[in-house]
């Protein structure tokens, strides 16, 4: 072989190499590859519109099915004789127009409904009779076979099935394959029987079945919760109809969330409706389709009733609003992707979004032309907190944060907004025409904030306190660590609160009061003082050894036998005021935990905290959507839409304590106003609380006046305090070496963090 | 009986070698400069091509954020990036913290590196020479390196525990525990570690160096009436310069990595004896402070150029007389 032949044949062998290594690269992480593709990628888009339904009337889930391009649900109405009126409705999705099918009466409860290609429809229902003493006396299982004038052309008895007793006996919901045959899930099993009324099989299932399907090709799929390696997972299984068990299991199956129902699908062999959307999902290679977000689609969806794709990409959905009790058809349209009108995007991160958030983003999103909010969720897969939180350190540094953020974790605010990672709101809250500082709480207004930076504002709070009887406490108002202690040596026959171990009267002692034991100015510590060893064996020694804090009705009720000195409270609502007082038999105070200065009441969010970022594209608009929250029209509104805690707005709370001193009543048989008296259970004790008195909500005020931010002390050394004092409680050291230990590491973590 | 060779025949010898290697290299230079000059174009294209994916990558993955570690030293957040110059080192340098871990961390590595280079060294020594069970103990010394780290924590754990194995017997022979992983006495503990960890590798490195000196030069030296003591320093450890340049640089960037252990078994926010550079950058971080895990990365990456190049240039006085 000749030299110059010989060159080339190396130069080709490297030149395959290369490729061979390039193109091995680009495939890299091969072999069974789960598409997850979402929406994005694709070339269309979902326009949807929304029809209400009448939530009055009672429908049980299971109960839609579509035919064609309509979709059918069972009405129920009752007569004041109790006797029940069974119509079919049938919808055009498109424009809501209904018709009723009337259906021959038979008194019975409808759990489920299908229907077959001739138009039939078949329901499972159930017949009960009970005594008046609400035992049962008989009852009926059966599926009525109904032909599309409503009239009924057959009945199968499916009471066979019934293994348990009557009571916990119910078809959860329904399913026809195209041989005729039903499927029935009853609990924790699936029952198959054919419209003879023959039982083809009984399959026991693991957990309770929260789910059944049919596939595009007719496979039958459940799903349920199953306990793996990694804990509580959803897993689907499709039915084995030959062997008559459960057979092969679904990878990557999503996480239902709705009532039991799962679609089929068009291109995909299911359409599953999850937390944040519908997901269509293939049984042969596991892989997911995001066919539809619910908030990008400026939809507000707590539970999904029924979810079906039309053989020309269209979805039809059946949302329950639980918040405001309604009942909505969704007919989303599919149409070009290019043909939306695309809006600005600005996003809100954050670890996950309440109820509450998503609704006003949809609001917002709704009444907002130009620009649309999007959700960017870093805890999306169930990630622990520390990945979560890198996740969204990680966005933030490399640029890729969000506009706005949900901060509820004060440590993580601090540490951002010392980072400038936020706008400061002052300037946002001076200049806003119709939101004045003054009109609100202050302090509780510009709780988050860091260097003289308000970074976040709140809705609405709650307080954390703890309150003792004022023949206990005294005269005083507030704590200190040290009073605390000398209140313990003075009543050595109580405990000083229910449930309380050595590491919570650690805590309290300690941590709310960390510039005692910390310089921040030089980062120098003081933990390997006497003061501190005294605190320790202080705490030691008043705190019986406890194997933990599990509950015991004779625990629950030491504060009220007055063998507690104080109680933890939580004040979500002025009743609780009255609770405290009543339940006490005296007057309390509501002393707070021990502080060296100030007040122990703390302030604790109950709405989400919004912070704008300093990198927001349009702060004004970001503006715009966290003001809402501190507008009067969300300030005003009550715990009946679901949102509890207490205004920040002087006036809304104004409102708030006015109505709450107006009495409950109702009009009795003698037409007269009688006052209803509600009965609260706490620490084991029911108690009756009524309308508030002026004095409560005089109480009330002085504790909002005086409130500190809650979360000041920081939770890594609150660990460190605790692990190593735990080592000391457990006599495995002395005291002296315990506090070498935790001056030690708290030392560096302070100077850490100078 | 030897000869005696003339008075200055060392010193001759020594200038005699360190000429031609003078003249050598001096005339290398020459002929490359040449090559490089008349290579033709298609050739340095060539060359270029086949290099570009490896430098791509190292550009990627090492020069490049290198440079943007260096921009995170001199801005003051990495959301702000207000260009504060030298305030970040300062800051770094004042913090006790800091200062700590570089003591730990300074003081680690002075004692363990030294003693992973001598008792492999001697390790190495021992089983080259004649002694029963050589390959077991050549097998003990090197099954540390496949135990997996988190086995290698539970069994020091277990050791070192406040109620471990070690406290136990110390107990038993009348003395009294110490809480090894949470007193001064830490350091003592990873160094031990380290060493167990490391020792079989590094002995290994020296073996095969060992094995490469030529025997004639020693065979000679001893005929010329040199005791052990004398081929040792002046053959043996001149031969093995280069390896143990090598296997101190190695223990050097390993007893930075003993963070992983001492992670593992004491956390975050150690005893401060165990608190090492990488605990700071770890936790600086995790809390968003680039600009202070930039800073101390680029003080720290200092230190190593200077350590290592006053190896090298010790490296280079013992061993330039070393033929091949």
């Amino acid at each position: 072989m000749n030299r110059n032949r010989l060159r080339w044949m190396r130069k080709a062998f490297a030149g395959i190499l290369t490729a061979v290594m390039c193109m091995s690269l680009t495939g890299c992480g091969g072999g069974k590859q789960i598409q997850d593709t979402s929406t994005a990628e694709e070339d269309y888009a979902y326009i949807p519109s929304i029809i209400s339904i009448d939530s009055q009337a009672y429908t049980h889930s299971g109960n839609y099915t579509i035919n064609g391009d309509n979709l059918y649900y069972t009405k129920t109405e009752w007569s004041e004789q109790g006797d029940s009126q069974v119509s079919i409705i049938r919808m055009d999705p498109r424009n809501g127009n209904s018709e009723e099918v009337p259906v021959d009466a038979d008194n019975a409860d409808i759990l489920a409904m299908c229907m077959d290609g001739d138009g039939n429809y078949h329901l499972a229902c159930m017949k009960t009779e009970y005594d008046e003493n609400g035992n049962l006396l008989n009852a009926e299982y059966y599926i009525r076979k109904l032909d599309p004038a409503g009239k009924e052309i057959g009945r199968i008895d499916y009471g066979i099935l019934q293994k348990s007793d009557a009571e916990s006996f119910y078809v959860n919901g329904m399913v026809m394959d195209q041989d005729g045959v039903y499927y029935l899930t009853l609990g924790e099993s699936i029952a198959a029987i054919n419209d003879k009324g023959e039982v083809q099989f009984s399959i026991d299932i693991p957990s309770y079945v929260d789910g059944m399907g049919v596939g595009r090709n007719g496979e039958i799929v459940v799903c349920f919760f199953d306990q793996g390696p990694d804990g509580w997972k959803m897993k689907g299984q499709l039915i084995d109809k030959q062997a008559k068990k459960l057979g092969a299991v679904c990878d990557n199956f999503p996480m239902l969330n709705g009532s039991s129902y799962i679609g089929t699908g068009v291109e995909t062999d299911l359409l599953i409706p999850t937390e944040n959307g519908i997901v269509g999902y293939c049984f042969a290679d596991g892989s997911r389709k995001e066919y539809l977000n619910f908030i990008d689609n400026d939809l507000m969806v707590s539970d999904t009733r029924f979810v079906q794709m039309l053989a020309n990409g269209d979805i039809i959905l059946v949302s329950e609003d639980y918040a405001l009790d309604k009942t909505e058809v969704i007919y989303c349209e599919r149409v070009p992707a290019d043909s939306i009108v695309k809006e600005k995007i600005l996003t809100l991160g954050g670890m996950s979004f309440s109820e509450d958030i998503k609704r006003h983003v949809v609001d917002f999103n709704r009444a907002n032309n130009e620009y649309k909010i999007k959700l960017i969720e870093y805890d999306s897969d169930g990630l622990e907190y520390e990945d979560a939180e890198a996740n969204m350190n990680n966005a933030i540094a490399s640029g890729n944060g969000a506009d706005m953020y949900v901060i509820r974790d004060t440590d993580m605010g601090r540490k951002y907004a010392s980072k400038g990672v936020f706008l400061d709101l002052n300037t946002f809250l001076e200049q806003d025409p119709e939101i004045h500082p003054e009109n609100y709480y202050e302090n509780i207004l510009k709780m988050y904030s860091y260097d003289g930076l308000c970074y976040a504002v709140f809705p609405r709070f709650i307080i954390q306190s703890y309150v003792g009887r004022q023949s206990v406490l005294g005269d005083r108002t507030s704590w200190t660590p040290q009073d605390v202690m000398e209140l313990i040596q003075e009543y050595p026959d109580k405990v000083f609160c229910p449930y309380i171990q050595k590491q919570g009267l650690l805590s309290m002692l300690v941590c709310n009061d960390l510039d005692h034991y910390i310089d921040w100015e030089t980062g120098k510590c003081s933990f390997d003082t006497q003061e501190f060893m005294d605190v320790l064996k202080f705490v030691n020694e008043a705190v019986p050894d406890a194997e933990g804090s599990e509950y015991s009705e004779e625990e629950d009720m030491l504060y009220y036998n007055n063998k507690a000195l104080v109680t933890d409270a939580y004040l979500y609502s002025l009743q609780e005021i009255q609770l405290y007082m009543r339940l006490s038999g005296e007057p309390v105070t509501f002393i707070g935990l021990p502080i060296s200065s100030g007040s122990g009441n703390l302030v604790i969010p109950a709405g989400d905290p919004i912070a704008i970022s300093s990198k927001c594209k349009d702060p004004k608009v970001a503006w715009e959507f966290v003001r809402y929250y501190l507008l009067p029209e969300f300030q005003n509104v009550d715990e009946e839409m679901g949102i509890f805690g207490f205004p920040v707005l002087r006036s809304a709370m104004d409102q708030y304590m006015k109505n709450a001193m107006i009495p409950e009543t109702y009009t009795n048989e003698n037409g007269e106003e009688v006052e209803v008296t509600n009965t609260w259970g706490v620490n084991g004790v029911e108690v009756e609380i009524g309308a508030v008195t002026q004095e409560e909500c005089d109480i009330f005020l002085e504790l909002v006046n005086n409130c500190t931010a809650s979360g000041t002390y920081d939770e890594k050394m609150i660990e460190i305090l605790t692990e190593e004092a735990n080592a000391y409680f457990r006599g495995g050291k002395s005291v002296e070496e315990a506090v070498k230990v935790i001056q030690s590491r708290l030392s560096i973590y302070v100077s850490e963090n100078m | 009986m030897g000869r005696r060779k003339p008075e200055g025949f060392g010193d001759q010898m020594k200038q005699f070698r360190e000429k031609i290697s003078r003249e050598q290299k001096k005339q290398m230079r020459v002929l490359r400069r040449q090559y490089r000059k008349n290579r033709p174009l298609k050739e340095k294209i060539g060359s270029v091509l086949y290099l570009a994916p490896s430098l791509l990558g190292v550009l990627l993955f090492f020069v490049l954020p290198f440079f943007v570690v260096i921009y995170y030293s001199v801005v003051d957040n990495p959301i702000t990036h207000n260009f504060v110059f030298l305030d970040n080192f300062s800051k770094v340098l004042n913090n006790a913290a800091f200062r700590v871990a570089a003591r730990n961390t300074g003081m680690f590595s002075l004692i363990a590196v030294p003693a992973a280079v001598i008792l492999s060294l001697l390790l190495a020594m021992m089983l080259e020479c004649r002694i029963p069970f050589k390959s077991q103990l050549r097998s003990f010394f090197l099954s540390p390196l496949m135990v997996p780290i988190a086995s290698i924590v539970l069994i020091w754990q277990v050791l070192f525990h406040d109620n471990g194995v070690v406290n136990e017997i110390v107990q038993g022979m009348g003395g009294q525990g110490v809480d090894w992983l949470k007193s001064s006495q830490a350091q003592i503990v990873i160094v031990i570690l380290f060493l167990w960890k490391n020792l079989g590798y590094n002995m290994i490195l020296f073996m095969a160096a060992l094995s490469n000196i030529p025997s004639d030069i020693i065979e000679v030296a001893r005929l010329e009436s040199a005791n052990a003591w004398k081929i040792f320093i002046h053959i043996k450890i001149r031969y093995l310069s280069s390896t143990i340049l090598f296997v101190t640089i190695m223990s050097l960037i390993n007893s930075f990595k003993v963070f992983r252990e001492i992670y593992l078994l004491t956390g975050k926010y150690p005893f401060d004896s165990i608190y090492m550079l990488q605990h700071f950058m770890n936790n600086t971080f995790l809390s968003l402070d680039y600009q202070k895990l930039s800073a101390a990365a680029i003080l720290m990456s200092i230190v190593m150029v200077v350590i290592i190049g006053i190896l090298f240039i010790v490296e280079n006085h013992f061993g330039k007389d070393v033929e091949g």
